[in-house]
């Protein structure tokens, strides 16, 4: 098996063999300005991370590593993988996102964590299939909206595709985490909206989900005054809201977490406290601290400076990806760098957002930085797409004109 | 931070070697100008256009995006869409981070930081000379949380190394006067080897603090434990009420003065507490120590008690109790003695009995201690019956009586009454009796009428005085009398400088007026009132510290507000404050005559009692025999000397004493042996010469 087709096509040209010639080959197959963004992200996130965990012995530094380690051979095998292979595998990767979605709600297999069951413990280790299932969701996405080449102008084939792109994000909904459920829709409606998806529809959507929030509001309300119990919309997730409506609701109970990020954040100043002087994260008065709360501790120890570091790489990665996405040979790739940058952008602004009050509080990781090795796996798959579609951007078609 | 050092430089140089190596591999790749792969130039992957494959067509999803402008409209929408949400974070952070940064790095600072207050040693209490009243002392506590009585066999085994009584080291434990979060004190003064076996047997004492800590030490034992006072935690009340005090401030947990001096001088003693700032977590454990101001210890105070009469007086009031319950008085069981210094108007000792160990208190009193003392059969030994006590002047009261005659004119020149031993002014059925009653003094004059003490001589003066200003309409009644007496520090607090001072009581027609609102007859102000009030009886109300104080007026010939205070002196044994003497503001009115006229009758008194001759000094004085409904008559006896150059004014009370000539007298004359270093032997309670002399 030939690590790349670039290299089967040299092989089966009739162009001389040199090593100047692979080379070239192997350097055009490489986006430079990608490579550089994540290395650039990755470096910072680490050095972040190590900092964050230093003194806790809950954190393994050695297994953020091993997570980039992994992810860099997932990403290398997906750099020289045929994204395209998968265009016609739409159904299949929907009923395998699916099984991973539901794999928490079997007995016996999930964890329960923060009232949300999105934990799998298989043979003593600890996952997030969820996590998993996003590049899937992606894949599936694609394939599903790729295929109407950009217009989809007919409300029923419209309703059909967006009715099997929420699948996944009611499954997740089930465990219940909403932040991952809302990771899911915003794939869903950036690859409706990449992909064509006619305006109308798009705002109709829009509106019937506000709809829908409103209503399965006022349905909780009734059925926990009716029943006493609290049904569908939980405890927590309404004080999270009740903190994102009012940041300073109640410093010492539901807006504690919210406090400590703002103070950890403000704190930093222009130019930081320096490296090593996380005293918000380091004296644990910093909730989460190294993985949802991760921008907490860059904020504090390199200030204004470094968050706007961190926005500016994110910035590029996105603006990366959104060239690759142009530069893709097929609609397919083109949605797969356009959920892929979707995904990165949601998670983001999530989390930064999150931490400033801006957001409401979701378990959401920020991308590259965050402590734990499921998400960080991800990343590298979606990289490894990215790679894989920007490696493949020429085609045979050409060729042969 | 070498660990934090060599994790940057990590983290660094791989940033570094990777940009270097992606640096290098572009300006390798930069050479080709064209894409080897596509044929494309790179500089072109930006602006990759879409339409130009898009011309070759394909079928299904294997064709690019179709759509053109649109389509790629739609990628700028959502490019245009990242540059709003990140340039509102981008604003965001600069709000928090750059123009409200201060604001969260004090919260910060804050969140990491606790101050803790180190206590300062508080000032010691010395006497005139410099004696040590109350000193600190180091003790090692044995400390615990309450919950250490549900270990099994621990107070057990406390009981057993400390040698306490497993009862008392349970009440001990349960003793939250501290404070009912405050750790609680097992034992005091615990010995080195009980300590060390403690220390070696940790598993079997656990919860068992060793603390070393400060005590209040009182080197002469319950010596002038009124005047001196107690510390004890501060109370939620004082917390509360600090914020009306501008200087120093109570933090939960301070020791403060309790009672006397303690108390009256708690600011100077108390110092400045210092202040340690500790770095901690989140859940407030201390991880090291940032800074600490060290505390600046209290001040001494010098008091102008004299510490060797103190124990002196101390000694001679509860021998003089004991005398007098051993002559036929079985309930004297109380009393006060007071020895002040005439010419600077400072207590030289004061003494109250029955007594207390301050000791005891400090630190907060038990309840059962508490309730012991304050339980009726004991006699209130907490009382301070020199500046509390409030009993009838009786015919110590006749000096002033005479005082407000002379100088009203109602005593003048040689005027005599006569004294049958009984007294019918205001009818046979208000008839008065005379002490000495069957009997009579005959005709008397002023002088005579102290030296015996004759009630008819001063109802006559009290008559005169109610017929001129009293006798009237109610509008135009005038307290002439009253207004006199309380020139003379009656009816008011001196103003001593210790707290629990009582205010006495000088009736007038108004006061009996309000007094009674129930009983319309007995609130009528009667002729017998004003007579009564003349021999020091009826409603009046006065302090052996007002008596003392009213006699050493007498003998300076000026008022002159009774304290305590002697001086402050600081760390180095500098005088930093000296009591200034200060004449009152309210002066008794008198001429010189009238004045030596009293005096005269005083020294009258005491050249008849022959017990005061090993006096090397001239004495005047009074005895007085306070009639109490119930009870047995209460004796006093104040006196000072050396006449003419006086210097001591002592006086004494002994509750249910019986006859002031018999049981008080001996206080006071004890007093003055003991200040002239005279020995009289043990004290006994005489048969006055003229038995029943008042």
């Amino acid at each position: 098996m030939p690590i790349s087709p670039l290299l089967k096509q040299q092989n089966a040209g009739s162009r001389e063999i040199n090593a100047a010639s692979l080379g070239r080959r192997v350097l055009a197959s490489i986006n430079f300005p990608l490579l550089f963004v994540t290395a650039a992200l990755l470096a910072y996130g680490l050095l972040i991370v190590y900092s964050a965990i230093l003194d806790n012995p809950d954190y393994a530094f050695s297994r953020q590593l091993t997570g980039v380690g992994i992810g860099l051979v997932i990403m290398g095998a997906l750099w020289a993988f045929d994204y395209q292979k998968l265009s016609t595998f739409a159904f299949p990767l929907l009923i395998v996102s699916m099984f991973l979605v539901l794999l928490p709600l079997v007995p016996g297999l999930g964890v329960n964590i923060n009232g949300a069951t999105n934990w799998i413990s298989l043979f003593g280790l600890r996952l997030q299939p969820s996590e998993f299932a996003k590049p899937l969701m992606i894949l599936f996405g694609a394939a599903l909206v790729g295929k109407y080449r950009g217009h989809i102008n007919d409300g029923r084939e419209y309703f059909l595709a967006l009715g099997l792109l929420m699948l996944p994000v009611i499954g997740v909904m089930l465990q219940p985490d909403m932040g991952t459920a809302l990771v899911f829709l915003v794939v869903a409606m950036v690859v409706l909206f990449a992909g064509g998806a006619n305006r109308k529809w798009l705002i109709l959507t829009i509106v019937g989900m506000i709809a829908a929030l409103i209503f399965i509001i006022a349905l909780d309300g009734f059925l926990d005054n009716v029943l006493g119990v609290d049904t569908l919309i939980k405890e927590y997730q309404k004080n999270r809201i009740l903190v994102f409506l009012n940041n300073d609701i109640d410093p010492t109970g539901i807006s504690y977490n919210l406090r400590q990020s703002k103070i950890a954040i403000g704190s930093g100043g222009l130019f930081g406290e320096g490296f090593g002087n996380a005293s918000q994260a380091e004296l644990n008065f910093l909730p989460e601290y190294a993985t949802d709360f991760i921008f907490c501790v860059l904020a504090q120890q390199f200030g204004f400076v470094g968050s706007v570091a961190l926005i500016a790489l994110y910035i590029l990665l996105f603006f990366v990806s959104l060239t690759i996405a142009f530069a893709a040979r097929d609609s397919f790739g083109t949605l797969i760098a356009a959920g892929v940058t979707g995904m990165w952008v949601f998670h983001v602004f999530q989390n930064i957002g999150m931490t400033m009050g801006m957001m409401p509080i979701t378990g959401i990781p920020l991308p590259f930085v965050s402590y734990g090795s499921s998400f960080m796996l991800v990343n590298f798959v979606c990289l490894g797409l990215l790679c894989s579609v920007w490696a493949h951007r020429d085609n045979k078609t050409r060729k042969k004109v | 931070m070498n660990v934090y050092l060599i994790a940057a430089i990590i983290g660094i140089s791989v940033f570094v070697v990777v940009m270097v190596v992606a640096i290098v591999a572009w300006f390798i790749y930069g050479k080709y100008k064209t894409d080897p792969v596509s044929g494309m130039s790179f500089e072109r992957t930006g602006t990759y256009d879409m339409q130009d494959v898009n011309r070759l067509g394909r079928a299904g999803n294997m064709a690019p995006l179709k759509g053109g402008p649109d389509r790629r409209g739609r990628f700028y929408a959502f490019g245009a869409l990242v540059a709003v949400l990140f340039g509102t974070l981008t604003v965001k952070l600069w709000t928090m981070q750059v123009i409200s940064s201060d604001k969260y790095s004090a919260e910060a600072t804050d969140n990491m930081t606790r101050d803790v207050s180190t206590p300062a040693f508080r000032g010691r209490i010395l006497d005139r000379n410099g004696v040590e009243l109350i000193t600190n002392r180091a003790s090692i506590v044995l400390t615990c949380k309450k919950s250490i009585l549900e270990t099994r066999g621990l107070v057990h085994r406390l009981s057993l190394i400390l040698g306490i009584p497993k009862g008392v080291l349970r009440r001990n434990i349960r003793n939250d006067a501290a404070g009912v979060q405050a750790d609680r004190i097992i034992a005091h003064d615990v010995p080195m080897r009980t300590v060390a076996f403690i220390k070696e047997h940790p598993t079997l004492f656990e919860g068992v603090n060793i603390e070393k800590r400060t005590m209040r030490h009182y080197p002469l034992g319950n010596t002038a434990a009124h005047i001196l006072g107690y510390t004890g935690p501060v109370t939620e009340d004082q917390l509360k009420s600090q914020i009306t005090w501008d200087v120093v401030q109570f933090e939960r947990g301070d020791v403060v003065g309790k009672d006397g001096a303690e108390y009256a001088f708690d600011r100077i003693l108390r110092g400045v507490p210092g202040t340690r700032t500790y770095k901690v977590d989140s859940s407030g454990l201390p991880i090291e120590l940032i800074n600490e101001i060290e505390p600046t210890s209290g001040n001494d105070v010098c008091l102008t008690i004299d510490s060797k009469l103190q124990k002196e007086t101390d000694r001679i009031l509860m021998e003089t109790i004991i005398a007098a319950r051993s002559s036929d008085n079985d309930n004297a069981r109380a009393g006060a003695l007071i020895c002040l210094d005439v010419k600077e108007g400072g207590v030289l000792a004061a003494s109250s009995y029955p007594t207390f160990n301050p000791a005891d208190l400090i630190g907060g009193i038990s309840s059962d201690l508490w309730e012991q003392l304050t339980k009726k059969t004991s006699n209130y030994p907490l009382n301070n019956r020199v500046i509390s006590g409030l009993y009838p002047a009786a015919s110590t009261f006749k000096a002033f009586s005479s005082m407000a005659g002379l100088n009203f004119g109602v005593i003048q020149g040689d005027i005599h009454h006569e004294c049958k031993g009984f007294w019918d002014k205001y009818g046979k059925e208000w008839g008065q009796r005379c002490w000495i009653y069957p009997g009579g003094h005959g005709w008397v004059g002023l002088e005579e009428a102290i030296n015996h003490s004759c009630d008819i001589f001063f109802y006559n003066v009290g008559a005169e005085f109610h017929k001129r200003w009293y006798a009237l309409p109610d509008d135009e009644k005038e307290d002439v009398f009253q207004d006199y007496i309380r020139t003379w520090g009656f009816g008011q607090r001196t103003g001593i400088d210790l707290p629990g001072e009582g205010r006495g009581r000088v009736p007038t027609a108004a006061w009996k007026h309000d007094a009674f609102p129930d009983t319309p007859e007995e609130s009528q102000w009667q002729p017998g009132d004003m007579t009564n009030m003349c021999i020091g009886q009826g409603d009046i109300l006065v302090t052996p510290l007002q008596i003392a104080n009213g006699y050493a007026t007498i003998a300076r010939r000026e008022a002159v507000k009774p304290h305590i205070f002697h001086k402050v002196i600081d760390k180095d044994g500098n005088d930093v404050v000296s009591h200034k003497l200060e004449p009152d503001e309210t002066q008794p009115e008198f001429s010189d005559a009238a004045l030596n006229r009293v005096i005269d009758g005083l020294m009258r008194v005491v050249n008849r009692e022959k017990i005061f001759s090993p006096i090397p000094v001239d004495i005047a004085g009074k005895s007085g025999t306070a009639e109490v409904a119930g009870k047995d008559p209460y004796a006093w006896f104040v006196a000072y000397g050396p006449v003419y150059d006086p210097e001591y004014c002592v006086a004494c009370l002994i509750e249910e004493g019986g006859q002031g000539s018999s049981t008080a007298i001996m206080g006071v004359l004890h007093t003055f042996a003991a200040i002239y270093n005279k020995k009289l032997g043990a004290i006994v309670a005489r048969k006055s010469e003229s038995d029943g002399e008042r």
